[in-house]
């Protein structure tokens, strides 16, 4: 058995929270705790960490039916490895667009960065545009190397990075 | 009962509002702390008010409210106040001149000839404090009197003296938090109104939360000064306004504060102290965080190794409310000389 943590993304409604632990019961996964991150609570969801024992067959199976149910999984990791998972938000200000959009996400992706979601304002081509993003990472180095390219891509291309209170 | 002779320097919105403050605090402050404030000596930059049996101040505040200056009175002395400092007798100086951020004068001159002449010292001067910390604290240990400053940074929200009194053994391993009310009412009206910058700037300025120049406010120099000062005297560092990475609010758009807002966050103006670094920057925060406070307001978010998260909020302007701070500087200062 190994020591098992996972956090979730959950619908902050009634049942759901017990759907996830029928999950992790019903595979075998033996659980320890729950905790709901409130204070990060977004549109309706709520980060919600939740730490258990499993085999690792069954850890995966876990992931498997939770995945197959819908539940979006922020972070996972089994015996004290992280298998993949922080995401932090950073909003781009500037000429977002013209200076290549895609050669700036492609700049900080590799196989342990990922651009998760975008979300672009633009008011009309002249006028500067605005990107909210989410990049997750497999784990904090590789989040780390991923800010300092994007804080270097900000600077060259004199876009306005904005990022989270903890990422410098 | 201990009557302390204070020296008043400047006589701008700080220095007429300890004076108000004093008027109408006196008896309550005999009451419960046993002490007489007597302002002997008012220092200006053209002359001084000098008396030893105590400044008439409702007739200098008039005065000013009428729009006249006060060397019309009759205690009005043409000398400067670093000669007043020297020449009247005196138990403690309050400083509330604004001073420059690049030089940090008039007011560091001032604070080094009231130290140097053997007065406790209480100053809201955040520019003359962040220029020259070390040095005016070495100077007040060496004259082995106080030099307090609790209004230069946060204004009317007790930082230093909730570290100093309340929080003994924790040690604070990192601050953040919004210490200019302008930026955090610029951006409360971007994101809650949907204005763009200079719009919210202008109504800002017409409500008289940002001055006719706001470019320390807006390039986030107000907030990085403050942060010196409770980074050196909070955290023991040894930083200057130079070591702080400054990003201001000026970039910032109606449709980023917009875009932030979708998604369930808010763009502060952050001041972030930790691993012996200094930065202030517009930074996003969930819209949940105990550091989105609206209008003019600010706050700090101390994290200890015991306590943890500890978070205090206040006006951290205004002539009134920052008078709580100088007062509790004074106080202090009085207990010690009563004893």
């Amino acid at each position: 058995m190994e020591d098992c943590k996972i956090e979730i993304k959950l619908e902050d409604s009634p049942g759901a929270l017990s759907h996830v632990l029928d999950i992790i019961a019903k595979n075998k996964g033996n659980l320890f705790s729950v905790s709901h991150i409130r204070e990060r609570k977004k549109e309706g969801f709520v980060p919600v960490v939740i730490q258990f024992q499993a085999a690792k067959q069954d850890f995966q199976a876990i992931v498997a039916d939770l995945e197959k149910a819908g539940i979006e999984i922020n972070e996972k990791a089994i015996g004290g490895v992280e298998e993949a998972g922080l995401t932090q938000e950073f909003i781009l200000i500037g000429h977002v667009i013209d200076t290549d959009i895609k050669d700036t996400i492609y700049s900080i992706c590799d196989k342990d960065v990922m651009i998760k979601s975008l979300d672009i304002s633009l008011k009309s081509l002249k006028d500067p545009s605005s990107v909210f993003a989410e990049i997750g990472a497999k784990n904090a180095r590789a989040m780390a190397t991923a800010m300092v390219k994007l804080e270097e891509i900000a600077k060259r291309k004199k876009l306005l990075l904005i990022t989270g209170i903890n990422n410098n | 009962m201990k009557t302390v002779k204070i020296l008043l320097l400047g006589f701008g919105v700080i220095g007429r509002g300890f004076a108000k403050v004093l008027l109408e605090k006196s008896e309550y402050i005999k009451k419960k702390h046993d002490v007489e404030l007597r302002v002997v000596g008012i220092g200006e930059h053209n002359g001084c008010l000098v008396d030893e049996k105590g400044i008439d101040l409702k007739a200098a505040l008039e005065l000013r409210e009428k729009g006249k200056w006060i060397d019309s009175l009759p205690q009005w002395k043409k000398m400067s106040a670093k000669d007043m400092i020297k020449s009247i007798p005196a138990d403690l100086a309050v400083e509330v001149v604004p001073s420059d951020i690049k030089t940090g004068e008039p007011g560091v001159g001032l604070l080094e000839a009231a130290l140097s002449k053997g007065l406790h010292v209480v100053s809201s001067d955040k520019c003359a404090i962040a220029n020259k910390f070390s040095d005016l604290m070495v100077l007040a240990r060496k004259q082995n009197k106080w030099l307090l400053f609790e209004a230069s940074a946060g204004g009317g929200m007790p930082l230093m003296n909730l570290v100093r009194e309340c929080i003994q053994a924790d040690e604070i391993r990192s601050m953040e938090g919004i210490l200019n009310g302008t930026t955090n009412y610029i951006l409360t009206k971007m994101s809650r109104g949907g204005m763009d910058l200079e719009t919210a700037l202008r109504e800002a300025q017409e409500l008289g939360y940002a001055e006719a120049d706001p470019t320390y406010d807006v390039e986030g120099i107000d907030a990085a000064a403050k942060a010196v000062i409770l980074a050196n005297d909070i955290m023991g560092m040894s930083k200057k306004f130079s070591d702080v990475k400054v990003t201001g609010i000026r970039g910032i758009t109606k449709e980023a504060v917009q875009l932030a807002k979708k998604n369930g966050y808010v763009i502060k103006l952050i001041a972030e102290i930790k691993d012996n670094k200094l930065s202030v920057g517009p930074k996003i925060i969930p819209e949940n965080h105990p550091l989105n406070i609206e209008s003019n307001l600010n706050a700090v978010m101390f994290k200890t190794d015991i306590g943890k998260d500890i978070v205090i909020i206040g006006r951290g302007a205004g002539g009134r409310e920052t008078q709580s701070a100088i007062f509790s500087d004074v106080l202090r200062i009085c207990k010690d000389l009563q004893s």
